[in-house]
């Protein structure tokens, strides 16, 4: 049993400063996705659906094509992303929650897995709105773009790319719906140091 | 047909906007003990507890709290302009299970139960790494590790001095609440940057370690 003296000299007081922060680019990949959602259908508070990439057309990269990420010095991440799925789940009070899946092929054969949650605002009768029969989001010729936030984690057995399993990661993205339907995405990875 | 401007597709050469607002600290101590059987196959599971900050009362809560803000009053300004109440909650009870890997850092999977000044409790979980310094399998031991002093810095609180092992641990947080006031919290995911400490067992045989970690929550945009 611990005394409580001394659990109460260890207790992390409130702090008036903030933490120092870096973020440290990583790589973006771009995702196109299949224009034919599995609807799973309505559920008790939301609607469930799941979504895949397009394997050829989805791929990883740098954009400034270092070969190596700045400030650490390992190697820079390129290739395909060769399957990738967002379990979606739109409930009824406007919030979506959704789980992502995703597998990187490097360009020298290397495998990387990728998971995340997505937990996004759709707006003040977004449900509604997404799941209606009548005004579908976006058009072909005019898509509505959005932006968001994940939280990724990447795991490998490479022994090149190891220094990804340890780190936290942000995505900043931005999509494009059409019809009420996710089309293209697009991020940028950078690891919270 | 779709056009291609966005994202210019095929491959970027430039990098999004983005920035990290600061919305609120949170502050946790947990107590690890040492499972000495904890080791399944590659990997090392521990269960670890949090310790309630030191209060309720209200010259205590105005040093410790479990969720707050650095300066100011307890309130957040979106990029729409609308004011939102940040919670100064205090942990009810929560938990931590630690994975720990030989090659790597420790994986962090959280729950918390947290009060504020309604009857309503909010739920905080979040997931990520830690690591430390000289390596987290010191935490799997039962016996204190023989630390280099490069290893050790020195905490000095109140007049006492005690040894701990600094790292960091970064995690992303997902809050459920009811609580009409807090309901914006369960719409966002925050990125809690923290620092940790790790305070060794003072009696190898039956004290636990404790890990104190205090984040900075930002929501990205």
């Amino acid at each position: 049993m611990i005394d409580a003296a001394r659990l109460q000299r260890l207790h992390p007081g409130k702090r008036s400063t903030l933490q120092d922060r870096t973020l440290l680019y990583l790589f973006s990949y771009d995702v196109e996705v299949e224009t034919d959602p599995q609807t799973i259908g309505f559920f008790p508070g939301g609607v469930r659906f799941n979504m895949v990439a397009r394997p050829n057309q989805s791929r990883a990269y740098n954009v400034m094509r270092d070969r190596t990420v700045a400030g650490i010095g390992v190697p820079a991440i390129s290739g395909a992303l060769e399957w990738g799925s967002d379990w979606i789940y739109w409930r009824e009070d406007d919030v979506e929650f959704s789980q992502v899946r995703l597998s990187i092929t490097t360009d020298e054969g290397e495998r990387i897995q990728g998971y995340y949650p997505v937990i996004a605002y759709l707006g003040l009768g977004g449900f509604r709105r997404l799941v209606s029969e009548k005004d579908k989001v976006g058009r072909e010729d005019s898509p509505v773009e959005g932006r968001f936030i994940t939280t990724p984690r990447f795991e490998t057995a490479s022994p090149t790319y190891a220094w990804i399993n340890d780190l936290q990661c942000v995505g900043f993205g931005r999509l494009q719906l059409v019809r009420s339907e996710f089309r293209r995405l697009s991020y940028d990875v950078y690891g919270l140091t | 047909m779709i056009p291609a401007t966005f994202p210019n597709w095929g491959e970027r050469s430039w990098l999004f906007d983005k920035s990290l607002q600061y919305i609120m600290s949170l502050d946790l101590l947990y107590e690890l003990p040492i499972h000495p059987d904890a080791v399944v196959g590659t990997t090392t599971r521990l269960p670890m507890l949090a310790v309630p900050p030191p209060g309720p009362d209200r010259d205590l809560a105005d040093k410790w709290a479990t969720t707050y803000r650095t300066s100011g009053p307890p309130l957040f300004r979106g990029v729409d302009n609308i004011e939102r109440e940040v919670p100064e909650a205090r942990l009810v009870r929560g938990q931590d299970g630690l994975t720990l890997r030989e090659e790597g850092g420790v994986e962090l999977d959280g729950h918390l139960l947290l009060e504020v000044d309604t009857t309503e409790p909010i739920v905080l979980s979040y997931k990520g790494v830690l690591t430390l310094s000289g390596g987290t399998m010191q935490l799997a031991r039962p016996r204190v590790p023989t630390k280099p002093k490069s290893q050790l810095a020195s905490a000095a609180r109140d007049g006492t001095t005690e040894s701990y092992i600094g790292g960091t641990a970064f995690v992303a947080t997902r809050q459920e609440v009811s609580i009409p006031k807090y309901r914006w919290l369960s719409f966002n995911q925050f990125i809690g940057i923290g620092r940790v400490k790790a305070f060794a067992p003072l009696h190898d045989d039956v004290d636990p370690w404790l890990i104190s970690m205090s984040f900075d929550l930002y929501l990205g945009l």
